[in-house]
Formats: structure tokens, sequence, C-alpha cells
């Protein structure tokens, strides 16, 4: 059943109560909350996900809305994952990056059967991109294009592989997008795929943009990789594709990986499997339509 | 289980699932994910993982195998941390560092103890006799090693009142370093014997150089601990550790009057009672009557051991427990000013616990 299916009464109650135990690729994330705005906004987000049922959750992510214990006139929104004291706090306006930070923190901080790379992830003509970028790269504008040219959404935060296989794994959640990429994916995108803007986070004005449907339907569908490109918006730059060495690709991409370390040779030999497997790029560019031709382009030769 | 003096669910569910792994395997969905979790807020989800020798077979559902292998592949990470942690030591050290001992995590590592399994601690322990500990120092901070508190007050506490001085680190790296001269802090009412315990120390096998406290010296250090330490929130995992070890040494006829001998060597009869009948309260470690009627002799007076043993138990059951209730946040304050108590005569511990709570007001991060 999907989110979207269910009355929000019924879901404010799970959140308030049981939880609420969401699908995500292969994980299950079980969400609570006691702020209605945010069970709203969680309907809205996920509404095209599925309601786990009689499933393990990998993580339970709570946040909670109350008085902060040592200033006791002000209102604070709590993240919990599982443990007893939190692990940060915002104001309670910003009960949705808090919640989706939570998400972010229960996989990355876990899912060591998988090798995980903090990179933008999406899907043409059965293979993954695999884009690994610092902030302020512009992955996730780049994401949101690629998605308005059709392209699978697996994740903008984690490419997730599967060690022994080399298989890119799809965890679908929305597109963090801040600033300025707001309204430069607005353009391409219908308003109501994108949660309220919240302002003043420490990381700006953030939205996100969501899912879409098929993305998640076919969450279920890994692919091995096809590229990997290391972006970078760069005004003036125009566009400058630098194939990288086998060496420097792998240097790049170890310095991005989340849990690269915790797997030891497993990691080791997936990593390298990878870069030898498939071409990598430095992508400098200064217009994203001109990137998402080049991103095309490389697809076709994919099939 | 009637000792535990809880009715709460998940506290029951994990120590049923410690006990006997294959609990987790009756569990429905929704129950396993809040033991799971309550196990994570524990820090002893790697060893219940550790436990479950169900992993690999084709019945156990395929989430809680993934989750369980996920725990173990974090526990190996941290284990190969700590080894290599040990390997740089030793070469730091050089002729220093022939014969040092290992204590705790390090040595159950090297040692390959089933104890060691799915720990979550990168952490290395050294012991050192006294009289070697400034030249140690001084050879690791000339090697790359750095003092991870700096303030005056943390610094002059752990080289007056402690048994270890206080953490080193290499900065490029995550693992502390402890450096002891005893097995509890010089300030204790029990004063283990330093010379016995480095004399005693065994070789380890396969590790040219290094050493560790024999069999029962290691279950006398967890005991000390275990028994002493105020921090009863995380004490769960302590329990857990002590459960092996004595199961592992157990098996073995000699270890048990060893135990005792030693204990009075050390004077330690007293919180080995407190270990063993926590324990066996909680996770059905055997133990032989013979020794459990030695070291009762030295408990205190019935009652008040009761009194003591029912509020250790119900702490640690209650450990990682969101809202565990006012009876065991009580016997947690207790613990804990009695951990202080034994750690310093009480003119000490007035001064101490004055200065912390100015510091704290201050506004100092402090952690003695």
């Amino acid at each position: 059943m999907r989110l979207g299916d269910t009355s929000l009464a019924d879901l404010r109650s799970a959140l308030t109560g049981v939880g609420c135990p969401i699908h995500f690729g292969p994980f299950v994330l079980r969400a609570k909350t006691n702020d209605a705005s945010l069970s709203r906004t969680i309907r809205h987000l996920y509404a095209n996900h599925t309601l786990a049922s009689d499933e393990i959750a990998d993580a339970t992510i709570s946040v909670d809305v109350g008085w902060d214990a040592r200033r006791p006139w002000r209102r604070v929104a709590r993240l919990r994952v599982d443990r007893d004291h939190q692990i940060a706090t915002l104001p309670p306006s910003m009960v949705g990056p808090l919640m989706e930070s939570g998400l972010n923190l229960a996989i990355a901080l876990r899912a060591h059967t998988f090798l995980q790379i903090h990179a933008g992830c999406l899907e043409k003509n059965g293979r993954a991109i695999i884009m690994p970028a610092a902030s302020g790269s512009g992955k996730s504008t780049l994401c949101a294009y690629l998605l308005a040219a059709g392209w699978r959404l697996f994740s903008d935060e984690f490419a997730v592989i599967v060690p022994e296989t080399g298989n890119v794994v799809p965890v679908p959640r929305g597109i963090s997008l801040k600033n300025a990429s707001i309204a430069l994916a607005k353009a391409i995108h219908p308003d109501p795929e994108f949660s309220p803007v919240v302002s003043g986070t420490p990381k700006g004005s953030v939205s996100v943009l969501r899912a879409p449907r098929q993305s998640v339907d076919r969450a279920h569908e890994t692919c091995p990789p096809g590229a990997i490109v290391f972006p970078k918006w760069s005004a003036d730059a125009g566009l400058q594709i630098a194939p990288l060495s086998r060496a420097e690709a792998l240097e790049s991409i170890i310095r991005n990986s989340i849990n690269y370390s915790a797997l030891d040779e497993l990691g080791f030999n997936a990593m390298t499997r990878l870069i030898e497997e498939v071409p990598a790029f430095r992508l400098t560019y200064s217009d994203s339509i001109q990137a998402i031709d080049w991103f095309e382009d490389l697809s076709s030769r994919f099939a | 289980m009637s000792a535990i003096l809880t009715e709460d669910r998940s506290t029951l569910d994990l120590l049923a699932a410690l006990r006997a792994p294959r609990f987790l395997l009756e569990l429905p969905s929704d129950r396993l994910t809040d033991v799971l979790g309550r196990a994570r807020s524990s820090n002893v989800l790697g060893r219940l993982a550790a436990r479950a020798s169900f992993l690999d077979e084709s019945t156990t559902p395929p989430r809680l195998s993934r989750i369980l292998r996920a725990v173990l592949i974090q526990a190996d990470a941290f284990q190969r941390s700590a080894r290599f942690e040990v390997n740089r030591l030793r070469r730091a050290l050089g002729p220093l560092g022939d014969g040092m001992i290992l204590l705790k995590g390090a040595a159950y590592l090297a040692l390959r103890l089933p104890v060691a399994r799915g720990r979550h601690s990168g952490d290395v322990d050294l012991l050192f006799p006294p009289k070697l500990l400034a030249a140690v120092e001084s050879r690791l901070l000339e090697q790359g090693w750095v003092h991870q508190y700096t303030d005056e007050y943390t610094q002059s506490y752990y080289r007056r009142w402690m048994h270890e001085l206080p953490p080193l680190r290499q900065p490029q790296r995550l693992a502390a370093v402890d450096i002891h001269h005893s097995i509890l802090p010089l300030t204790s009412r029990i004063t283990p014997n330093s010379e016995a315990l480095v004399r005693d120390a065994t070789d380890i096998p396969g590790n040219a150089g290094l050493r560790a406290l024999c069999a029962a010296d290691m279950t006398i250090h967890l005991a000390l601990h275990f028994a002493h330490d105020g921090d009863f929130d995380h004490s769960l995992r302590e329990a857990i550790d002590l459960d092996d070890m004595l199961r592992h040494f157990g098996s073995r006829t000699e270890f048990w009057a060893s135990l005792l001998d030693r204990a009075d060597l050390h004077g330690a009869q007293r919180p080995l009672h407190y270990a063993v009948a926590v324990t066996h309260a909680l996770l059905g470690t055997p133990i032989p009557d013979f020794v459990i009627s030695r070291l009762a002799r030295h408990a205190l007076p019935s009652t008040i051991d009761r009194l003591i043993r029912g509020g250790m138990v119900r702490c640690l059951a209650d450990t990682g427990r969101i809202s565990p209730g006012l009876a065991t946040a009580v016997w947690r304050q207790a613990l804990y000013i009695r951990s202080h108590w034994l750690r310093m005569p009480p003119p000490l511990l007035a001064l101490h616990l004055t200065r912390q709570a100015a510091r704290r007001i201050a506004g100092h991060r402090s952690t003695p």
C-alpha cells in the first residue's frame, strides 16, 4: 500500500505510535514524529513509496518537537535514530530537513553489506551513472535535470553498490535542493512535486523534489554501473570533459566513499572492479542543458 | 528472570535473545525491530550478532541476516583498527615495548577469545610497570601521539589519582591508547597486586613480545570494573563480556580455583561476588556452587547485599532504554555515587565532586 493512499489521520496515528515503516529500496526505515506539519510533509514527499507490513526495520528515525531541556522557554525539534539521546536539534520550522538528515544517517551509518559512495545516481539504457560530488558541485541540480530528461532516479545522495556483483542498487528518495537550484528545478518540474521551502537552515533554503512514481516502483531493479562522472559547476567554463586515469579515478572515488574503510578487502576489490569496468570523467560546466546533452550522448553508448 | 523486576518488553526480549539467540527468529517483525534498536542503543548489537550462529542459514529472514552481518562488518573494522594500533605501538616503543601487556579488548583480540567477537571498540589498553611509565609516555609523544585532553585539571586528575595516563591518540587515526600502571585507580579501597599482575602475565601465542594477563587476572580485571564503574548505563556490554569469559575459561576445571586464589591475592572478592551473581541473574552464566559460597563470605550483610545486587541487575537490564523509570534512575545515581566512593576516600571525593561541579558550571567538557 502506498503512503499516499493512507488517510492523514491513519498516518498520524502510526507516526505518533508504533511508527510508520517505509520501503526505500532494500531498506525499511520506520519514521516517528509528533509534529503535524512533518506528518503532512512525509505523506506528500513519500506518497509514491510503499508502506512495509510485517518487515523488520533497519532503523527507527524520530523527530519530536518539545521543550529544550537547557532553555525551557524554547521549543526544539529533536532527531533520534533508535537511541535514547538526541543526535541533533533544530528549530521546529526545520523538522523536514531534520527528518531527511536522519534518514540519510540511518542508511550511511549502517548499510555495511553495501559499498556506499556519496554520489548522485541515475539510470538510463540499463546502466547507472555515478556522480560523486562535494557540496556546491551542482550535483543535485544535475539530478533534477536528468530526471526531467527521463532518467530513473536511484538516489541523489548514495550510490549503493553490492560488493560481490558490482551492481548498483536504487534507494529512491527525493532530490534535496538548496538555494539557487530550487528555482532552476522549479522551472522544469511541476510545483506540486516539491516540499515547502524551508529557509534559514545550516545549508540555506532547502526543498525536496520528490521521487517520481516510476523510480519508486522500479526500486527493485538493480543494474551495472555505466560511468563515473565528477561534476563541477563553474561560470564561464563552457563544457569541459576530462577523462580520468584509473589511478586518479580510484583515488577520487575512494575519497568520496562513505564506508570504504569498513569493507576491507571486499571494498577494495569492489572499488577497483568499478574503476576497471567503467570510464571516469571530470565534467566542468556552466550550462546545465549542455551538460545534460553530454550525459544523453554518454548513455546512448550504453545500449 | 523474576530477579529482573521489569515488565518492559524490549528488556525481556533482549535478555532472552542474549541467552538464546534463536529467540530472535521467533519474534514478530515489530518486536524484532525494537530489540535490535535497543541492542544498538546499549552497544551490544555486535555482541548479539556474534552469538547469532544462524545468520547464514537459509531459514533466517534475509533482512535480519543483512542487518546483523552489517554490524559484524563494522565490528571487524574496529578490530582491524585495534590490531593495527597495537602493531604501531609495538613499532614505536621498540625495546621499551618488549613483553608489554595488552589489556581488555586488545588482549581478547590477540588471544582470539570468544569475547572478542562483535566488539565495537578500536581502543587499545596497555599495562606497564610504574617505573617505565615516564619513558613510555615520552617515547610515544616523540613518535607522534598526542594527548586527547590538554586541560590541566584532567591531566593532573589522571596522573595523581588514576591507574592510567590520560589517553593518547595518533592524530591521523581514531584509536585511543590508554597506558595503565595498575588495573584500578590508586586511591581505590582495593589495591590489586600490580607486581603479581605483571609477573604472572602470559605470552600471547603468535605475537612475539606481547603478553596478556593470565586468565584469572583478566577475569578479575573485568569484574572489578564491572562492579566499580559508575556508568551502569553501558555495563550490559561488560556483563556479556563476563558471561563469555566465564563460560570460555570455566570449561577448564582448574580455572575456578585459580580465580578464587587470585581474588584473594588482589583483595577483589567482593567485586567478583557481585560480578558473578549479577551475570548469572541476567544471562544465566553457570557458576559452580563452591565459587558462589566462597565469594559470598566477603559480601556485605545479606539484606544490603541483595539490595545492591538487585539495583545492579535493574540498571543493567534497563541499559539503553528510553525513559527507564524512577527506580532505575535512582539506582543509576546511587551506583554512580558508589563508584566514586569506591574510587576515592571521602575527603578527596568531596573535593573532586566540588571541582567537577564548578567545571561543569563554567562549561568545561570533563571526563573523570
